[in-house]
């Protein structure tokens, strides 16, 4: 009996044909659900008080 | 023949083979953005560490490998799942307003690293005999030409090249003859550097982390895997890429420390990359300095490549239009100007006489260290969006233990980073 190996053979993704990837412009924004709005919320506060850090060490002269 | 007796006559190839073709196939954005985070900046970072604290800080490089993966492996999988960049995402599921801080913040710490990256370029430059007015611009249009070409494959190829050049620090490395007992000792055996804590070793620290885990590299991959159109099925392959990504980046940030340990052992210091070369030409020889310079070169050629191309596809994935590199010239204007505008402006500056770089360069690391903490919250709420990316994609509850955990240790450096400026007598300064 003979046994004959098949040929690998991988297509580049580049060469293959689009797949439907699973975003979908109509989704729309983020579901505001509460640790969303928690982690944005916490982040901004975060960014404030950095922004106000260097503004205090810039205005002391660096 | 019937069906049965076709498959005992073939037999399919070993599993084995498959997937090793498969990973060839992808490989490419997880080694290219790991790599690519060794850039200058990250050189002069490493060897510092190496050359004031020996090797006693190679254990913070190992417990940034797990870090440096997860966080990595996380934009991977977002952008094989979504098949969009980092920037399209954070405009499309978080609003405008958060869309345009994020690119802003993107272009702005980018471009100041982009800066660090030329500023690096005539420094070695003037060490290998080159004038910095031929060697920055000759660099600038090299990296215009080498993404230009409207292939992303010439540009994968070329740029992996260059990483493959990186090779040479474990050259380096063998070179300055290591004490192996020690490097073992520290590796192994987690302990802070004769003198303890101080203001300057809780600097080098962040120093480090911050230039191990960096903003640019969570857009770059995103997009990188968007535009190399990664399939559902190479998930896989692109989390080996990754792995072996951020194994190579913390194996070469190893063995620049113990180059930078060499002068450690003999007590030399230095300002810049020449200098460096200079002082180590007693232990490595003429070539072995000139190398050095040669590979501070590549780091800063590579670290501006990926970093002008995160700054090009977050900024036309954001104004819209085409954004790959599969596309020519006059089919993604918006991408390649931005791109070119990117790396001409960041040569010029270097450039200019009296230019204030020492200042950016500190600019960069303040900056850098604030805005990643959020660069990150963003990534965890977007994998958590299973209403995107189904079960499938989403984080897994260990991902969401790990990751947290990442980000938690992130805002802290930038809370003690904060406190240092604030309070500069917090830690004593010196041992």
């Amino acid at each position: 009996m003979s046994d004959t190996v098949l040929d690998v053979r991988v297509i580049h993704p580049l060469d293959d044909e689009p797949e439907a990837k699973l975003y979908r412009p109509e989704l729309g924004r983020m579901r505001m659900t509460r640790s969303v709005r928690v982690s944005l919320l916490l982040l901004q506060g975060y960014l404030v008080l950095m922004l106000l850090l260097v503004a205090a060490r810039v205005a002391g002269g660096v | 023949m019937s069906y049965a007796s076709l498959s005992q006559e073939v037999s399919a190839p070993p599993a084995w083979r498959q997937r090793l073709l498969r990973y060839l196939v992808v490989a490419g954005p997880g080694l290219i953005v790991m790599v690519a985070d060794n850039d200058a900046g990250a050189v002069s970072t490493y060897t510092q560490a190496g050359a004031q604290y020996g090797t006693s800080l190679l254990w913070v490089l190992l417990v940034l490998l797990p870090i440096t993966y997860f966080v990595q492996e996380m934009v991977a999988r977002l952008g094989i799942a979504t098949g969009q960049g980092h920037a399209r995402m954070i405009y499309q599921r978080f609003g405008t307003w958060w869309g345009r801080f994020s690119l802003a913040d993107l272009m702005v710490v980018n471009f100041l690293t982009l800066v660090t990256e030329f500023a690096a370029i005539a420094l070695a430059a003037r060490g290998l005999g080159v004038p910095p007015a031929i060697a920055v611009p000759l660099a600038a249009a090299g990296l215009i030409l080498l993404v230009g070409t409207g292939s992303y494959r010439r540009w994968e190829r070329m740029t992996l090249g260059l990483c493959g050049l990186s090779l040479a620090w474990f050259g380096l490395a063998w070179m300055v003859g290591p004490q192996w007992g020690a490097v073992l000792r520290d590796v192994a055996a987690p302990s802070l550097p004769a003198g303890g804590l101080t203001g300057q070793l809780v600097f080098v620290v962040i120093a480090i982390v911050g230039t191990t885990i960096a903003p640019w590299q969570l857009f770059f991959q995103q997009s990188c895997v968007a535009d190399k159109r990664l399939r559902f099925a190479d998930l896989g392959a692109a989390r080996l890429d990754t792995f072996i990504g951020a194994v190579a980046v913390v194996a070469f940030a190893g063995c620049m420390m113990l180059v930078g340990d060499a002068l450690h052992r003999s007590g030399g210091s230095y300002q810049d990359p020449a200098q460096m070369a200079a002082a180590l030409a007693g232990t490595l020889g003429w070539a072995g300095s000139k190398l050095i310079l040669l590979l501070m070169c590549n780091a800063a050629v590579l670290g501006a490549t990926a970093i002008s191309l995160s700054s090009a596809w977050a900024w036309s994935e954001a104004m819209g239009g085409r954004s790959t590199l599969e596309a020519r010239i006059g089919e993604a204007p918006r991408f390649y100007a931005a791109y070119a505008a990117c790396v001409a402006a960041a040569a010029g500056v270097v450039l200019i006489p009296g230019a204030p770089l020492q200042a950016i360069i500190l600019g960069v690391q303040v900056i850098a260290g604030i805005m990643l903490p959020s660069a990150i919250v963003f990534l965890q709420l977007l994998l958590n969006d299973k209403e995107m990316l189904g079960e499938r994609f989403a984080n897994r509850p260990w991902n969401n233990w790990v990751n947290w955990g990442c980000i938690a240790l992130l805002f802290a450096l930038s809370f003690i980073l904060a406190a240092q400026v604030l309070l500069p007598g917090l830690f004593p300064a010196t041992a």
